[in-house]
């Protein structure tokens, strides 16, 4: 294919800005020159590409505010309650400056402890209910009895049968999504961490940014968190403002980067 | 749908059509009609869905708007709100059917909230989706962002301050480059050459 030499031909003729004459003369060299069909279709199928990836940036705004709208709600409720929350502990706070003092160095040694690995990926994993996160009728479902054996925690069936859900099949995203929490829970978090990966390369919007949280506290959990595999993923999500985890990783970002992980 | 703001249909569409920073905001506005977004939750909710599926339907009609509007297939014969509830009653009906895998669908009722003109609404399978998708991959961040700029009608000025090219030129050169890699990444394989095809 030679596609440098003909894209700029093939935009002018899809953009509509060749004369009568060379949009007949064009379409003549597409019946007889099978590169520039070749290339043609190229362009096609390139156009595509960028369809779907507008289509998937759209996907993430439209998310993303509608997260906004759910903070949005609570916060204002919580800011109102916090403020007289606030006023009544301030006096307290004054009344216990003194003991604070000498405290001090202890405290910051026990909240050092509410950032360890183990603590933070307490603070953050939650198993998800897997009959809940099915779309439409879960009884019907093609992924019910495997989800009904993972929320009643017999994990060794639910595995059983994830494991059959083939590559090409619509639901298998969710099936290693949920395979991957099976993992996590065996604590096999290579097994966890591959199987997250498996489920986050489908690109599927409703598992993808699902399991790519959960790979990074899979790194957690497997205290790994000094592996550059797990800070350009974590700098990755911090850095995007369509992601579903944004928020969530840039706290976490800050909560790794806090000195008093250093006095554990 | 609601016309404050300033905005009147034909001014949300014209948006849309010309891309760049106007259709961002425009389909910010459409996303804003909480009504619409209701009326989609009722729908879904009345008919073996839940709040969230309704949600999710609601979002997944607005980029089947968005890109009916940019494709032309959008013909202004019926109001823009029912159309897009049209997409949305659509999509949902469609999910059910392949979930359920029978015809319990096509006998659920149909409520004519409003006035619509049947959406055009084609799905891309899965297959091609995932095909889509790794050649986005494999061409990089930043190529798929210059080009989608360039598809949604950004002008090279603008792609160049977004995404701090020293100038519109440089923009351009960029997006050259970009998609003869994606074309040649779509050639150099024939299998997915051939899913997108299909």
């Amino acid at each position: 294919m030679n596609a440098e030499r003909y894209i700029e031909k093939i935009e002018q003729y899809l953009e509509g800005e060749m004369s009568q004459a060379e949009r007949a003369a064009f379409e003549a060299e597409i019946d007889e020159n099978a590169e520039l069909r070749q290339t043609m279709a190229a362009y096609d199928g390139s156009l595509a590409a960028i369809e779907q990836s507008i289509e998937n940036t759209l996907r993430h705004e439209l998310q993303s505010w509608a997260a906004e709208d759910k903070a949005a709600q609570p916060a204002a409720s919580r800011s109102s309650a916090k403020i007289v929350t606030m006023r009544t502990l301030a006096l307290r706070w004054a009344a216990a400056a003194s003991i604070l003092l000498v405290i001090g160095w202890f405290t910051m040694v026990q909240t050092g402890k509410g950032l360890s690995d183990e603590a933070l990926f307490a603070a953050q994993y939650a198993l998800p209910q897997a009959q809940a996160a099915l779309r439409g009728d879960a009884a019907t479902h093609p992924l019910a009895a495997g989800a009904a054996a993972f929320d009643a925690g017999d994990f060794q069936t639910a595995q059983t049968f994830f494991e059959q859900i083939p590559t090409q099949d619509e639901y298998y995203a969710e099936a290693q999504y949920l395979l991957a929490h099976i993992a996590l829970q065996q604590k096999d978090y290579d097994r966890a961490i591959a199987t997250f990966n498996r489920a986050t390369e489908r690109r599927d919007p409703k598992v993808s940014e699902k399991a790519e949280w959960n790979t990074l506290l899979t790194y957690i959990a497997a205290k790994r968190t000094d592996k550059a595999i797990f800070k350009n993923l974590l700098a990755k999500i911090a850095g995007d403002a369509g992601h579903s985890y944004q928020q969530q990783a840039v706290a976490l970002q800050k909560q790794l980067a806090d000195f008093r992980r250093k006095l554990q | 749908m609601k016309t404050n703001q300033g905005w009147t249909e034909q001014s949300l569409v014209a948006s849309i059509l010309q891309g760049g920073n106007a259709r961002q905001t425009a389909i910010r506005f459409i996303y804003e009609d909480k009504d619409l977004r209701q009326m989609v939750i009722r729908f879904v909710n009345k008919n073996r869905g839940n709040d969230e599926d309704g949600q999710d339907m609601f979002h997944e009609g607005i980029i089947v708007l968005d890109r009916n509007i940019r494709e032309g297939k959008f013909r202004g014969e019926a109001p823009l709100k029912g159309y897009l509830y049209s997409i949305c009653r659509f999509l949902w009906m469609n999910r059910m059917r392949k979930q359920s895998h029978t015809d319990t669908v096509a006998e659920m009722p149909v409520t004519a909230e409003v006035d619509t003109e049947s959406p055009e609404v084609i799905f891309v399978s899965e297959e091609r989706k995932a095909v889509l998708n790794r050649l986005l991959d494999e061409v990089g961040e930043r190529c798929r962002k210059i080009l989608e700029l360039w598809k949604l009608s950004y002008s090279m000025e603008e792609i160049a301050e977004k995404l701090d090219f020293s100038s519109a030129a440089m923009a351009r050169k960029a997006k050259y480059r970009c998609h003869i890699s994606l074309m040649e990444l779509v050639q150099k394989n024939p299998a997915l050459a051939q899913t997108l095809q299909n």
